[in-house]
C-alpha cells in the first residue's frame, strides 16, 4: 500500500515538474499576447491539473497554492483581470514557488518559506480586486442571487445508453418519465441531507433512474444543484408539490420525457458527443478528459483533440535507472564483443602463418625419404589438408558470425542510446525566462530566438550543458548587447537579438549562441595578457587574432571586473569550456568587433561509449577520444625542432608544440631516432593544435567509459577509465588537461 | 549426534558470554606482514583474491593501482604504505600476485579495496575488550585507528574506516 501512495506521488511529480515547464513558456507568451486563448487554457489547464494531483497525494499545500492561481487564471479566461507585465511577474513567481514547493515533496519534505505568504498575498489581492467576485468552484455565484431561475437543459445530461434504455422501459409500461433539476438552499443549516430527502421522496411515488452528481460524490460534497432522472405513475404537478420542500429547495425545473424527447436524448448521445457537465463539480480532479471540459467554452476545442492524440501515442515510463543498467550491459556486450573482433584478427593472422608454413612443410615433406607405403602417407595428407580446410572454414564462419554480432551490438547500441536522448526544449525551455529577468534588469532590449528545440541530446548531458549555456547567455546580455541607446547611436536595432540554436551534425550535436552585440577585440586580448604576464610576450606577440580568442578559456586570464572593462567577455570562460570538455564536447568562437559574436558547443551524442584512439604507453593501454584528435601522423625526426629546450614539430608550414605521454606518464625522457617509429597525434587546443606523441596506436575502437573515483584517484589527464579487448583497463586521456597542464609547468619553468 | 550437542552446547556458551557483554561490533582481522589489525565487517563488502591492479599513473604510491570488479573500476590501496611500512607491490605497473587478498570496503558511496597479505579471523569486539584508543592518535599516521581489541594474548589495532576515508581523499 505505501509502495503504492510512492508510486502516486511519483507520477504526480513527474507530471507536475513536465507541466511547470509548460507553465513558464505559456506565461511569456502571455506576456506578449495577452489575448491569447490558446496560452490562457493552458495555463490553467496546468494550474488545475496540478491542483487535482497534489489533492490525489495529499500534498495540501501544493494543492491550495494552486487552487489561488487557478482562481485567478479562472478570472482572466473570464476577462475579469487583465495580464499586464506585473501580474505575469507574480503568476513566473508563483510558479518559481510551486517548482520548490514540488522540489521539496520530492525531497520528502514540505516548503516553507515567507515568499509563499508574500506571493499569496498578491494573488489574494488580484483575485479581490474584480468587485463582484467570480465564483469560486466551492461557492457558486448564483447563492447571491436565488432569484435566477434554475435552467434544465436535457441535450446536456450525462445519460449512459443503460440509462436511456431505463426510460424506454418505463414509457413503454406507460410511466411517466420526468427529469428534474433542483437548486438547493445553500444557507440551510441541513443543507448536506437535502439531496438525500429528495432521493427518499422521488423513491417512495417512483423509480429513480439516475441522479446526477451520483450519490457517492452527493455524500462527500455539498452539491447545488441536483438532476433526478425518475419515472413514475404520478403526474409533473403533484411531483413537483410533493418535492418542493420549503428551505431546502430555492427553484425547480422539470422536463417531461415523451418518446420524442427518448428520440432526441438517445441522438444526442450517439453522437459521441461528450455531454457538457450541469455543474463543475460532477467530475473528479484526476479525470483529465474531463478537466479539458472544464475549461468551457468551443475555443479550446481543437486543442483538446490535439491532447488527445497525443496521448494515444503509445509511450512507456521507465525508470532511467533501468535503461542505465541495460546500458551498462551493453557496454559489457561491447566489450566481449571487442574480445571476438580481436580474436577474428589473431586467427586471420595465425590462418596465414599455417598456410605459408603448411606450404613450406609440405615441400619439404616431398624431399625427405619417407619410409612405408605411399599410399598411407597420402592418406595421411589428404586427412590433414581436409582438416585444415575444414578448420580454415570453421574460422571463416566464425569470422561471418564476429560481423553480425558487430552488426547487431552497434544496431543495439544505437537504440539503447535512443531510449536516453530527450529533446534539447528541456533544457532550452529555461532560458526564456531568464534572459527576460537579466535583459529588464539591466534595462535591455533583448529578442531570445531559439531553433532546433527538437533536436536530441543524451539525458545525462541535460544538467551539465545548462550551466555552461546559462554562462553563455548571461554574458551576450551582459556584455554582448550593448544598451538600446549606445545601439541607436551605431544604427543598430534597439532590440538585440540572440540565437540560441541546436542541431544534429554528423556523430555530434552543435550548439550554437549568437548575439549581435559588440563583439571582442583580439588586440585588447593580447594587451590584457601582456598586462597580466600571463604568457610570454614572444609567444603572445605571435599569436594570430584566432589564437588570441582562445586566451579568453585559459583559468586565470582575468578576473570579470577587469574584463568587463576591457572586451567584456572572459567571465568564467575556463569554466564554460572545462564543464563543456567534462561531457567530452568542445568550445570554440567566432567574432566580429562591433558586429557580435558566436560561440559554438560541440557535444558527441552520448556520454556511455565513445569512439577512441586505443594506444599503447609503457605497456599500458590508453585511449584518447577521436572527438579530440585531428589526424596522427608518423615523426620524421627531421621535422623537429628544439625551441626553449621543448620540442615542436614542423607539419605543412606550421611549428606544432608537441609532448610525450611516456615523459608526461612515467617521466621517461623524449628523445627519437631514426630507427624508432614515434606517432604524433595532433589535438586541438582551443584555437591551437598540439601533438602528443606516442609509440604505438592500436587503432579506432568504440569505448566504454567507466568512471573513476575521481576523489580517491588524482591522476592530472586521465579523466575515466575503460575495459579493452583483452580485460585489461585502459585509461581515458583528457587531452586538454593533459595540454594546460604541460603548459603551466612550461610557464613555470621559464 | 552426540558431538553435534555438545557443539551446540559450546556455540550456546559462547553466545551467552556475548550476550552478558555488550557487542560492539564484529570485525575481520587480517595481516600485514607479522602485524594483526581488523576492520568492522559493516564496511567490508567482500574479500576477493587478486585480479590484475593497473597502477595509475602520476598517483601516490598509496594507490597500488585500479581493478575491474564486475564492470567496475575501483582503486586498491597499500594499507602498508599507508602506515608507512614497505610494500614490495608497489609502483608496480601490473600487479598479479594471487596469494594476496583484497578487502572491498564500502563507506556510503565510496568503493575501494585495501590489499591485505591472509585473513585471521573474525572477530567480535565488546566492551569487556575492546579499548577506544584515543592515545593511539598522538602519531599523525595513527589517526586512522579508532581503538585496540585484546584478543587472547594479542593486540590488533582496529581501523577507523571514515578517518582513513579522510586521510585518503587528503591524499595528493
Amino acid at each position: 500500500m505505501e509502495d503504492f501512495t510512492k508510486e502516486l506521488e511519483q507520477d504526480f511529480l513527474e507530471e507536475a515538474f513536465s507541466l511547470i515547464d509548460n507553465l513558464e513558456s505559456s506565461l511569456l507568451q502571455l506576456e506578449g499576447n495577452p489575448s491569447d486563448t490558446k496560452s490562457i487554457n493552458e495555463v490553467f489547464r496546468v494550474a488545475h491539473t496540478i491542483k487535482g494531483g497534489a489533492g490525489t497525494v495529499g500534498f495540501e499545500e501544493i494543492q491550495e497554492f494552486t487552487h489561488l492561481i487557478e482562481d485567478i487564471l479562472d478570472m482572466v479566461r473570464k476577462d475579469k483581470i487583465k495580464l499586464s507585465t506585473d501580474n505575469i511577474t507574480t503568476l513566473l513567481e508563483s510558479r518559481d514557488i510551486l517548482e520548490k514547493m514540488l522540489n521539496a515533496r520530492a525531497a520528502g519534505k514540505v516548503y516553507e518559506d515567507p515568499r509563499i505568504a508574500q506571493n499569496t498575498g498578491v494573488l489574494s489581492r488580484l483575485k479581490t480586486s474584480v468587485p463582484s467576485a467570480v465564483k469560486t468552484p466551492a461557492v457558486p455565484a448564483a447563492a447571491v442571487t436565488p432569484a435566477k431561475p434554475v435552467e434544465l437543459k436535457s441535450d446536456k445530461l450525462p445519460l449512459t445508453n443503460e440509462d436511456l434504455s431505463l426510460i424506454n422501459e418505463a414509457l413503454s409500461k406507460n410511466k411517466n418519465v420526468f427529469i428534474l433539476k433542483y437548486m438547493l438552499n445553500d444557507k440551510y443549516e441541513m443543507k448536506e441531507v437535502s439531496s438525500f430527502q429528495l432521493y427518499s421522496l422521488l423513491n417512495d411515488n417512483g423509480e429513480i433512474i439516475k441522479i446526477i452528481p451520483s450519490l457517492d460524490e452527493l455524500e462527500t460534497e455539498f452539491h447545488r444543484e441536483v438532476v433526478f432522472v425518475v419515472s413514475t405513475s404520478k403526474d409533473a404537478e403533484y411531483i413537483k408539490d410533493k418535492t418542493f420542500l420549503n428551505e431546502m429547495i430555492v427553484d425547480i425545473a422539470l422536463i417531461v420525457v415523451d418518446s420524442k424527447k427518448l428520440s432526441e436524448l438517445e441522438s444526442s448521445n450517439s453522437t459521441g458527443e461528450k455531454p457538457a457537465d450541469i455543474s463543475e463539480e460532477s467530475k473528479t480532479d484526476g479525470d483529465k478528459t474531463g478537466d479539458k471540459k472544464n475549461g468551457t467554452d468551443g475555443d479550446d476545442e481543437p486543442k483538446d483533440d490535439a491532447t488527445l492524440e497525443k496521448r494515444n501515442l503509445s509511450t512507456l515510463r521507465v525508470e532511467s535507472w533501468k535503461v542505465d543498467n541495460l546500458l551498462n550491459l551493453l557496454g559489457e556486450l561491447v566489450i566481449a564483443k571487442s574480445t571476438y573482433s580481436q580474436l577474428d584478427n589473431d586467427f586471420d593472422r595465425i590462418t596465414t602463418d599455417i598456410k605459408t608454413t603448411m606450404k613450406e612443410f609440405l615441400n619439404g615433406i616431398l624431399k625427405l625419404n619417407l619410409t612405408g607405403e605411399p599410399e598411407v602417407v597420402s592418406e595421411k595428407n589428404t586427412t590433414l589438408s581436409k582438416a585444415l580446410t575444414q578448420l580454415f572454414l570453421s574460422f571463416d564462419t566464425f569470422s561471418e558470425n564476429v560481423q553480425k554480432i558487430n552488426r547487431i551490438s552497434s544496431s543495439l547500441q544505437e537504440n539503447v542510446m535512443n531510449m536516453r536522448m530527450v529533446p534539447i526544449q528541456t533544457v532550452f525551455s529555461r532560458f526564456p525566462r531568464l534572459i527576460r529577468d537579466i535583459a529588464s534588469k539591466l534595462d535591455k532590449k533583448i529578442d531570445l530566438i531559439i531553433e532546433g528545440v527538437e533536436t536530441e541530446i543524451d539525458k545525462g548531458m541535460v544538467d551539465d550543458i545548462f550551466d555552461p549555456l546559462i554562462h553563455l547567455l548571461r554574458n551576450a546580455v551582459d556584455h554582448g548587447i550593448e544598451s538600446p541607446e549606445v545601439r541607436r547611436s551605431q544604427g543598430k536595432a534597439e532590440v538585440g537579438k540572440i540565437v540560441l540554436k541546436a542541431a544534429h551534425e554528423g556523430d555530434s550535436i552543435v550548439i550554437e549562441v549568437t548575439d549581435d552585440g559588440k563583439g571582442i577585440d583580439p588586440e585588447a586580448l593580447r594587451e590584457k595578457a601582456l598586462a597580466t604576464k600571463l604568457m610570454d610576450r614572444t609567444v603572445l606577440e605571435r599569436m594570430a587574432h584566432r589564437e588570441l580568442l582562445g586566451l579568453i578559456f585559459l583559468p586565470g586570464f582575468s578576473t570579470a571586473k577587469e574584463v568587463s572593462n576591457l572586451s567584456g567577455r572572459g567571465v568564467g570562460m575556463d569554466i564554460v569550456r572545462k564543464k563543456i570538455e567534462e561531457i567530452g564536447g568542445n568550445v570554440g568562437i567566432s567574432t566580429v568587433k562591433g558586429k557580435g559574436t558566436k560561440f559554438i558547443i560541440r557535444l558527441p551524442l552520448t556520454l556511455a561509449i565513445i569512439q577512441g584512439l586505443l594506444i599503447v604507453v609503457e605497456g599500458m593501454f590508453y585511449v584518447i577520444p577521436v572527438a579530440s584528435v585531428e589526424e596522427t601522423v608518423i615523426i620524421n625526426p627531421k621535422n623537429l625542432k628544439l625551441i626553449n629546450g621543448n620540442y615542436a614539430l614542423e607539419l605543412r608550414d606550421k611549428l606544432i608544440p608537441i609532448l610525450a605521454l611516456k615523459n608526461f606518464f612515467y617521466g621517461l625522457p623524449f628523445n627519437i631516432q631514426e630507427s624508432t617509429k614515434e606517432y604524433c597525434i595532433v589535438t586541438k587546443f582551443g584555437e591551437r593544435q598540439v601533438g602528443i606523441v606516442v609509440s604505438e596506436v592500436i587503432g579506432e575502437q568504440d569505448i566504454v567509459i567507466k568512471p573513476l573515483n575521481t576523489k580517491l584517484i588524482k591522476s592530472p589527464g586521465i579523466s575515466a577509465a575503460t575495459i579493452v579487448g583483452n580485460g585489461d583497463i585502459g585509461y581515458i586521456i583528457d587531452t586538454s588537461q593533459i595540454i594546460s597542464y604541460y603548459f603551466k609547468v612550461g610557464v613555470k619553468n621559464k | 549426534m552426540e558431538e553435534n550437542k555438545i557443539l551446540n552446547k559450546k556455540i550456546d556458551k559462547e553466545q551467552n558470554t556475548l550476550r552478558n557483554q555488550n557487542i560492539l561490533f564484529q570485525g575481520i582481522a587480517f595481516y600485514l606482514d607479522d602485524n594483526i589489525y581488523t576492520l568492522d565487517v559493516m564496511y567490508i563488502r567482500s574479500i576477493i583474491t587478486v585480479k590484475k591492479i593497473f597502477r595509475v599513473p602520476n598517483t601516490t604510491e598509496k594507490v597500488l593501482g585500479v581493478l575491474n570488479l564486475r564492470g567496475s573500476i575501483l582503486p586498491v590501496y597499500s594499507l602498508k604504505m599507508i602506515l608507512e611500512l614497505d610494500d614490495p607491490l608497489k609502483n608496480q605497473n601490473v600487479i598479479t600476485d594471487e596469494e594476496k587478498f583484497i578487502i572491498m570496503v564500502n563507506k556510503d558511496k565510496d568503493v575501494f579495496g585495501i590489499m591485505i597479505d591472509s585473513i585471521y579471523k573474525k572477530i567480535v569486539a565488546t566492551n569487556e575488550n575492546y579499548r577506544e584508543g584515543n592515545f593511539l592518535k598522538q602519531w599523525a599516521k595513527n589517526f586512522i585507528f579508532g581503538g585496540v581489541l585484546l584478543d587472547e594474548d594479542k593486540e590488533i589495532l582496529v581501523i577507523n574506516i571514515e578517518n582513513m576515508l579522510k586521510y585518503m581523499i587528503s591524499l595528493k
